[in-house]
Parts: structure tokens; sequence; C-alpha cells
């Protein structure tokens, strides 16, 4: 792997293997479903050449996101059948032949990715305009046993799944305009930031991940903008960076069957090779419309099977907080004051839902049950019954999830002490914060 | 004085088989009644160990490369094959095998004189250490030590040999000059390794396990420093919160003298649920700045603990670690991530110049190794040692999964070749089962291995861990060992797990390495390893199995049916009848025997095999007893767990002399 100061040229063109590219006349921002308002087509390239071949995608007005199947043999992808018609998420074979329509969504269905175990995990998007949110839903590769693993509110989308089985998602702050990277069991259990280093109005997505763990992403300026930086954040680093010489105008990466990348800048594509300091290779340019995506027809190393151990039939899940006055947002990295209890509210349509107050232990744990798949957020309160700190994002726990944390946004850089958490030695815990007792809205 | 030898311990009379019969029949009635609702029974009665595994291929022997040293002109690479019983010379300009050395059983460890002319070899079965000359490579003499010999190192004369003692908890001082032990010298919790420091004026000893201690404790291990001047303790220094401390090296002076020791951090008394979060199993090294006069105490050495695992990327089972001789660099080789960390001594030691709270806090710090690491190396399967030629052009390092020398070229610290020591290439299921064992690329970012909680091939870590749900923070389980569990299923403390299998497969998956984990090819091979895993000697137990008088008395104790004042002790109050030693002393059901405390939601526990049971402290199922005495003086007051109260204290201790054989 090439370090942060990896710098990407651009001379022209070579060979690479079976690519198919998604290509658009016209790429607009804001709402995944307007992207190509002219429509857009997925067509395979001739190997070895800047060539096309055939439009894999002929019955169709617009598709986006191409994925293929671990073994090589199939393409999923998100498409429009007509001009204004709904978005959802098809499948055809690798070689081309009849698209099969995988979801059935109300509003629209983009960003789907393959999962093992003939799963597949994608985006479904709720509401319009300004009210428009979006969840990430999991199913059978036949679009049967769809199931949401986001609970917003918010919007999410799938970015891709990655090797330990994970699914990185891309998620709306509390600004409604930047956008995060996150990991989240595929069961939706254990969501968390990928990093805690979300600058103000970024957004992050275009996701990928490389053979080393790296992962790779653009990074736009604003909700606005169709380009960006080309970031990655190394295993193990604290902090994602630009990649030198890719600071602007890139709008995707993929990640090739050879170890290569392919960028989308500037409406070509290129491939990238991180083994010659970031050589940057002329894939596709053509008057016909800009490349956008690009995907890899060949088989690959499918990424782990994750096992669940969420008990669904349980309504409930419950809290392990190691330290609640840890955190890294104050320099000393302890919240000052003396916080006795921990508040969980929950998101409703008219406000939020006091759930109740669980006690914090002098070491700072407490362990609580909330209710399951409904966003809550949390408050550290002080002895005088002060909010000392407040959670600004939701969460969410599933049924049967016991969701331990080191601290409130804490950091990620800092492993606990070896300590029994003072709350799993009382035997009126976990609080139960699941009722209707004492509960209060708030607008 | 003991006096006539008694048979066997592993002959039972008729008298006794025909007690242990009738109380197993009483046993197995009472037990069907008390547990005729759990039908893990039924699953775990059918099963022996032998249906699914094959026997391992014995007359495959592997090399498996453990330890390595140089001659003084860097020619001679030596390195110590456990598997193999030898030493192989390497010449490292040809990189190819030059002679084969038979030595001891089990060899572990290398020291070479101080004017290079002789090298020590410990050989662990076989209580020994093998002298060689190094020049014609002849075994001069065979040196008696204590038991279970692993680290050792010569003083600065040459005169003097330490040999740390795994199982004894021990240091012999070898006499040189006449080839006998002149003392013995009490060291931690199974001392590993041993290293001279730079200016001869002591020996390091690391301990492997922390200090016995309560189980709701973090560990604390022991560096033991020896004056090499009085051939004394000079200090015990506590290394706080870790266990498995391996190999030692010290920087030169130049770059700060600091005293190096690859270890593990857990977070045992956190839940296991933390894993998912990271930071649930740490691995990093101690960088201890030693007290400038040997004579000092441990006050005077100052303990700082970093870590070398990234966020979300964790080097497991810290092992070797060498430094370049003008202390540039330093080397730990991750044998779990089959990697080598390559650590910049200068930024090291700006590191170590934060004030003392910043230094404490490196022990928790997921982000330090950022600043310290220069490369992450790949090497090749389980790198253990690790040795830099006196020059420092060159390091190797000892593969022991593969049978293979990485030589690393330091200047570019890249690695340059690999040389293969001749280990058979094909791959029996105990071998592939083996690399499993240690490979912790099965977990969840590279976390741990089997071998993480496992070390020395399947000894305890000896901590209890907060395993359990659905109920957090209760039934807190001691750690158990692997040695000899063939046909003692179920396991787990409640028996839950009917066999290895599951144990190993989708339960280890979902609850432990919070992966995909082994697929069913590999567990078979995994549990076919751990199935050969035996204490490989037991020094309490004669050679020929007689026992001494005071062992043959505790065996009197253990299969008596008759209490002190001559009354008929009920079935389940006598010790064989549980510790049935027709079924490995296990009676392979879950007992109550007084033990639960109130943040236990179970009350009866899996009966535990005895086999080897001297070598795992502490005892009973949240480790509570650390001694075995603890178990009836303290924590069996209704004798629940046996008749034990009409025993005096002569009685306990020969029946300790007794379990200690088994």
């Amino acid at each position: 792997m090439q370090n942060s100061s990896t710098n990407v040229m651009a001379p022209p063109t070579h060979g690479h293997g079976a690519i198919a590219i998604v290509r658009a006349s016209v790429v607009a921002s804001g709402d995944l479903t307007q992207r190509f308002p002219q429509g857009s087509q997925l067509v395979r390239m001739i190997p070895g050449t800047q060539q096309t071949a055939d439009v894999l995608t002929p019955q169709f007005f617009a598709v986006a996101d191409p994925r293929v199947s671990f073994d090589g043999s199939k393409l999923l992808f998100a498409g429009q059948k007509q001009q204004g018609s709904i978005w959802q998420i098809w499948e055809i074979p690798a070689a081309g032949g009849t698209a099969r329509q995988v979801t059935h969504c109300a509003v629209g269905c983009v960003r789907a990715v393959y999962l093992p175990t003939h799963e597949i995990a994608y985006t479904s998007l709720r509401g319009v305009g300004a009210a428009r949110t979006s969840d990430v839903y999991v199913s059978a590769e036949s679009g049967a046993d769809a199931h949401a693993i986001t609970f917003g509110p918010g919007m999410f989308e799938v970015e891709t799944a990655l090797r330990s089985g994970r699914l990185l998602l891309s998620s709306t702050g509390v600004d409604g305009h930047a956008r995060a990277l996150s990991v989240v069991d595929p069961d939706g259990s254990g969501l968390a930031l990928l990093r805690q280093d979300d600058g103000a109005g970024e957004i992050r997505g275009a996701a990928e991940e490389l053979a080393d763990g790296t992962i790779i992403f653009v990074k736009r300026p604003t909700s606005h903008a169709t380009t960006g930086a080309l970031e990655w954040l190394h295993p193990g680093a604290l902090r994602a960076v630009t990649i030198r010489g890719a600071e602007s105008g890139y709008a995707s990466v993929a990640t090739l069957d050879d170890g290569q990348l392919m960028v989308s800048r500037s409406g070509a594509l290129y491939s990238v090779d991180l083994q010659l300091s970031g050589r940057q290779e002329l894939v596709y340019r053509s008057a016909k419309g800009a490349g956008v995506q690009a995907v890899a027809i060949a088989a690959h190393a499918p990424v782990e099977a994750y096992r669940s151990i969420l008990h669904p039939e349980r309504k409930t899940g419950r809290l392990l907080c190691l330290d609640a006055s840890s955190t890294e947002d104050v320099a000393s990295g302890r919240i000052a004051g003396h916080v006795t209890r921990v508040r969980v509210l929950a998101k409703e349509q008219t406000g939020e839902l006091v759930l109740g107050d669980a006690p914090v232990e002098v070491d700072g744990s407490f362990y609580a049950t909330v209710p399951a798949d409904v966003p809550i957020r949390l408050e550290l309160i002080g002895k005088k019954g002060e909010v000392v700190k407040a959670q600004r994002s939701w969460m969410w726990v599933r049924g049967g999830e016991d969701r331990g944390c080191s601290g409130c946004h804490e950091s990620q850089a800092l492993a606990p002490e070896n300590r029994s958490p003072m709350a799993l030695t009382r035997f009126d815990t976990p609080s139960s914060l699941v009722g209707n007792a004492g509960k209060a809205v708030r607008p | 004085m003991s006096g006539p030898r008694e048979s066997s311990s592993n002959k039972l009379t008729h008298r006794e088989e025909w007690a242990i019969g009738v109380a197993v029949l009483a046993m197995i009635f009472a037990v069907v009644l008390m547990f005729a609702q759990q039908p893990i029974l039924a699953s775990a009665a059918g099963r022996g160990p032998g249906t699914k595994v094959e026997r391992p291929e014995a007359e495959v022997r592997y090399l498996s490369p453990v330890a390595l040293q140089l001659s003084h002109d860097g020619r001679w690479l030596y390195v110590v094959c456990e598997d193999s019983d030898v030493m192989l010379v390497v010449d490292t300009r040809a990189a190819r095998v030059l002679r084969r050395v038979k030595v001891g059983t089990r060899p572990k460890g290398i020291a070479i004189s101080p004017d290079g002319k002789t090298l020590y070899v410990s050989d662990e079965t076989s209580d020994a250490v093998t002298e060689i000359d190094a020049q014609s490579f002849a075994v001069r003499r065979t040196l008696k030590v204590g038991w279970g010999p692993v680290g050792l190192t010569t003083d600065r004369t040459g005169d003097v040999l330490y040999v740390a003692n795994t199982l004894g908890n021990d240091v012999s001082v070898i006499d040189l000059r006449t080839g006998t032990e002149r003392k013995r010298l009490e060291a931690g919790h199974y001392p590993e390794y041993v290293a001279l420091s730079n200016d001869g004026t002591r020996v390091y000893v690391a301990n492997l396990l922390a200090r016995l201690a309560p189980p709701d404790r973090p560990p604390v291990s022991e560096l033991t420093v020896i004056d090499c001047a009085k051939q004394v303790i000079a200090a015990r220094v506590d290394v706080p919160g870790v266990i498995q401390m391996r190999h030692i090296a010290e920087l030169p002076s130049s770059a700060g003298g600091y005293v190096l020791v690859p270890f593990m951090r857990p977070k045992n008394l956190n839940p296991l649920v933390q894993i998912p979060q990271g930071g649930y199993l740490t691995h990093g090294m101690a960088v201890i700045r030693p007290a400038s006069s040997s004579a000092d105490g441990p006050g005077s050495y100052q303990v700082t603990e970093v870590l070398l695992d990234n966020i979300d990327h964790y080097y497991a089972d810290g092992f070797g670690v060498a430094e370049t001789p003008e202390g540039r660099w330093a080397l730990v080789t991750a044998s779990g991530a089959d990697v080598v960390s390559v650590v910049d001594a200068t930024k090291l030691r700006r590191l170590l110049m934060r004030s003392a709270a910043q230094r404490l806090a490196l022990a928790n710090r997921l982000d330090s190794a950022n600043e310290i690491i220069a490369e992450r190396v790949a090497t090749g399967r389980n790198p253990t040692d690790v040795i830099a030629s006196a020059d420092g052009q060159f390091a190797y390092i000892a593969n022991r999964m593969d049978d293979t020398i990485s030589v690393m070229d330091m200047t570019r610290r890249q690695m340059v070749s690999t040389i293969d020591l001749g280990g058979p290439k094909e791959l029996t299921q105990r071998r592939r089962g083996e690399r499993l064992f240690y490979d912790a690329s099965y977990c969840y970012q590279g976390q741990m291995a089997c071998a993480t909680c496992h070390p020395h091939e399947g000894l305890s870590d000896g901590l209890a861990w907060s395993l359990e749900t659905p109920q957090l923070g209760r039934d807190v389980v001691e750690n158990r060992t692997l040695y000899s569990i063939a046909g003692t299923e179920p396991f787990k403390w409640n028996g839950k797990n009917p066999d290895l299998e599951t144990q190993d497969g989708p339960r280890t998956a979902m609850y432990i390495f919070r992966s995909q984990g082994f697929n069913s090819k590999e567990v078979e091979d995994l549990v076919g390893y751990i199935f050969s895993l035996h204490l490989r000697q037991n020094p309490h137990l004669a050679g020929d199995g007689t026992l001494t008088d005071a062992q043959a008395r505790g065996r009197a104790m253990f299969f008596r049916d008759k209490s002190n004042s001559g009354a008929i002790i009920p079935p389940m109050q006598r010790c064989y009848t549980c510790h049935s030693p027709l079924t490995h002393f296990t009676s392979r059901v879950q007992l109550n025997v007084g033990t639960a405390t109130k943040y236990d939601t179970i009350s009866a526990f899996d009966v535990p095999q005895l086999e080897g049971v001297a070598m795992k402290p502490p005892y009973l199922h949240n480790g509570e007893a650390l001694e075995l005495e603890d178990i009836w003086t303290s924590y069996n007051p209704e004798d629940k767990h046996g008749l034990t109260s009409d025993m005096n204290k002569a009685q306990l201790n020969d029946l300790i002399e007794y379990l200690k054989t088994l």
C-alpha cells in the first residue's frame, strides 16, 4: 500500500480486464433519483481498448451503482425503466441478458451491494424533497425477506460491504448536510462512526475498501457538488487524508480485479496503479457521455459471512457504557463534573420522548434496557439535574443487542480500562427504560 | 526420608475398582435424577473424541523454529526447533542449513557463551540444558536444571548459566565450571525468557503469566531481576495489567537503555460484548528503564506500557524482540499476525519523554504505534524469535509454523529472502490445526488467536473472563487449560457445549471472534490439534509412576470411602465419584458444589478434569481458589465439594501431593 503522499499522475491508456461503466450525458447533484436527468446506460468496455461494446441495459432510461457478484456472473444495479418511474434494484447476467427486478420499493431503491449467503443490502428511499430520508435494507437476492437495518432519522446509504462482513454506510449528520462514514453489522447492530473526523459540511461517499483494508472515498465540499477530492483512510490511521494530486474533480472510485483502482474524473475514467506511485491511465473518455461509475466484471473474494447474535423476537436491547465521562470532545478526555444519571430520549414524530434515567456509577458505567429499533439519544445528567453533555446524533439498538461502548463520543484511540463496570455489579440493573412511567415529550 | 514407594498411581486395586464401580453407579443414578432435564448429557455421552477426528500423524515431524542465536561473526545462525529436538546450524551467506545437532526433548531456548565457543540449548521436556561446542557442534554434556526450562543466558564471565524453569516457577543458577546447579531463585509465575543486561550486572526474567490474584482484579505480571554479582533476586518489577511477557531486549544506553518486553494486555474484566468496539485484547511491549544499580529495588524501575496495535487493526501475540546494535531500531514479532513491527527507537524515546501521566496513558493508547512504528513487515507463519546481526545489516526471524527463517535487510527494512529449514512439506491435520490455533486473522480486526488466551501450547492464561450473556457481568469464569481435554466433554463451565466442534466453531465465531470464524474443515483440524495437547511432563510424578509416601497417603484420601471418624462417606461426597479416574478424573456432568456466588446465574458447574491440575491454578469456576488447598479450606464450608472438613492439615497436604501427580 502506498502512503498518503502517493501522487496521482495522468499519462494515457493501457489495457484492463472486463469492465462495465455507467455512462451519462448529464450528471446532476443532489437527490440520488435525479442524478441522471437525461438518462444513463450500463455499458461494457472492450478489454484493452477505450472502446465500449454493447449496452447492457438497453431497456432502462437510467441506471447507476453497478456491482458484480462474488462469482463474477451477475450484475446488480439501480435502474429506472422510464423517465420518472421508480428506481429499483435489478440484476442481470454479467454476460448480458434479461434484467430481473429484485426490489419493489414504493419510493425508490438505489445503491445495492451483494452480501454473502445470497443476500443483498440496498438503500431504500422515503419521502420527497426536503422530507427525503433513506434507510438501508437487507433482503435475499430474490428480494424476499426485506427488512430494515437502519432506523434513522437521516439518510443512510449503502457504500460497500467490507471484507470483515460489516457494511460501510454513509449517513447525514445532525446538520442534515454533512455525510459521514459509519460501520454497521449486516443485522443492523453495532452502528459506529468509521472515524470521528467528520468536518462540518463534508460529504463523504462513493467509498470502497482496498485489499489491505484501506478505505478510499470521495469527499465533496458540499451536497451540491458532483465531484470532490479522493481521500483514503489507511488501517489504523486516525484520520483520512487527501491523496496528493487528487484534490478535486473525482466522482467515483472502484476497485478492479487486479488490485488497481478505477476513478471517474472530469467525465473520464482512469485506472490508477497504486504500486506505481498512483500513475493514472485513461480508460474511457467519449463524447457520448461521461463515465461516472465503473465496475470490474470478474470474480472476487467474498466478504466474510457475518453471524448475527441478535434475538429478533426481543423488543428491547441493552446499553452498557464503561465510562460515560470518557470523551474526545474536551482536551482532558474526561467530562468535567460529576455525572450521576444518563437520560435516554427517543425520537418521535412530534419531538422527543423521555424514556427515563438510569444511574451512572462513580466509575462512569451505566447499564440500561431500551426499546429496540427506535432512534434514541443520550444525555448525561449532573448532580443538580443539569444536562452535562448531550448526544447530538441518533442511534439505535436492535432486539437482543448488547451494545457496549467505552464512553460518550470517546476517543477511538483509547482502549478501555480493564475493570468490572460497577453497573454490572448491581442487581437492579439493567435499568429498564422501556416503560411509559414518567415519560415526557419535548417539542 | 521417603519410605517404600507405592505402585503406579494409574493402577487401581481390586477394592478401589469395586468401590469406584459402586460409587459411579450411585453417581450416575444421582446425576440422572438431578439432570434429567438436561438433554446435553445424552448428547455428550454418545460422543467420543476419536469419532470424528483422526489421530495426529505422529511420524511427520516438523521443525518449528522457536529460538535463534548468531555466531559472533554473524556467519552462523543457530536455530532451535522444538518439534524435532534439533538445533540447526544455518550458513547465513549461503542461506542453507549446514548441520543438524540433536539435543534434548522439546528444545525451546538458546544461549551463546561470551567467547562464542559454546552454545546452550534448553530442553523443556528433558529438564536439561544441552551444552554444544560451537565449532565442532559436538554435544559436550547435559546439564540438569529445573522443571520445564525455556529461556537461558550466561553471565558476562561465561561461568554461570541462568535458566528459566517454566513449570518450576524458578531460575536455575548453573555453575558451568562444574556443571552443577548452584541454586534456584524463585521467579514469578511461569518464567519463560531471560536476558543478560547490557552491562552484565543483571539478568532479566520475563514471566508468562500474571501473579496469582483475586479474579476481579486486573493482572499484574512480574519482570524478575537477578543481581549477577550476588546471584540473588534484586527486584520484582510490577508490570501492571499485562500477561504473557515474552522475549527481552535491551536498547543500548545511547538509545536510552530501555528494556523491551512484548506483552498482551487483556480486558478480561470487561464484558465480552466489547470486542466489536475494539481494544478488548491489546498487544504491545513494556518499556522499562532499569534502575541505575543492580542493587536498587523495584521502585527504581520505570515501567511504561506501549501498545503496538492500531485503532482497528491488531498485531496479536507479541513474541520476539530484538534491537539493532546501534539502537536505531527495535523489532517485535506479532506471532498471531505474521508481522514484524519495526520500532523507531528514537521516536520511542521521544514518546517516553512525556509527563508521567501521559506515559501512564500510553498503556491504552491505540494511536501511539503510528508514532513509533516505521514499518510493518510481513513474515512467515507464526514468527517467534528475532535476532539482529552484529553489524546491524540483517535481522532473522524464526517462522514456527512454516519452518522457515525470514531474512530482513535492515537498511531497507524489507524482507530479502526466506531460508527453508527443510521441514516436511506435507501438512498433517494436526499441523493445519496448529496453524489455525496461532492465527489471529480469524478474529475481527485480528484481536486474538486461540493461542492468545491459551499460551504455551494450550496453557490457561490464569484469568477469569466476563464472557457470558444474557446477563452481562454474571457468570465470570476462569479460563481452562486445553491439556488432555479429549474425552472430557461437555465443555464450558456450564457444560453447554456438547463437543469441541461446537465450542470452536459457531460459538467462537459468534461470541468471541465476532467473525465468520473457522469453516467446518478447519474446525475439524483445530479440534484434532487441541485434542493432541497434553501436559508434556509431570514433574511431580516419578518417571516410573511410583508414588512417594505422601502421594500414596494422598491417594488413599482421594479414594477413601470412610471419614476420619470411620463413618461411611456418601458416594457423592467422595473425591473419586465426581473426579472419576475412569473418565479423566471428571464425571462430565455439572454439579453444585457450593461454589456459586451471588454473581452466578447457575449453581452447577462442569466437573473439571484433574489431569495436570497442579499446572493450572487458580481453581474453581471463577478462579477464586488461588491454590488447591483453598478449595477445601476456604470454599467448601458445607462439604458440598466432597467431605473434606474432617481432614487435618497433613491429610490435605497429602491429598494435594497426590493430585499433583495426575
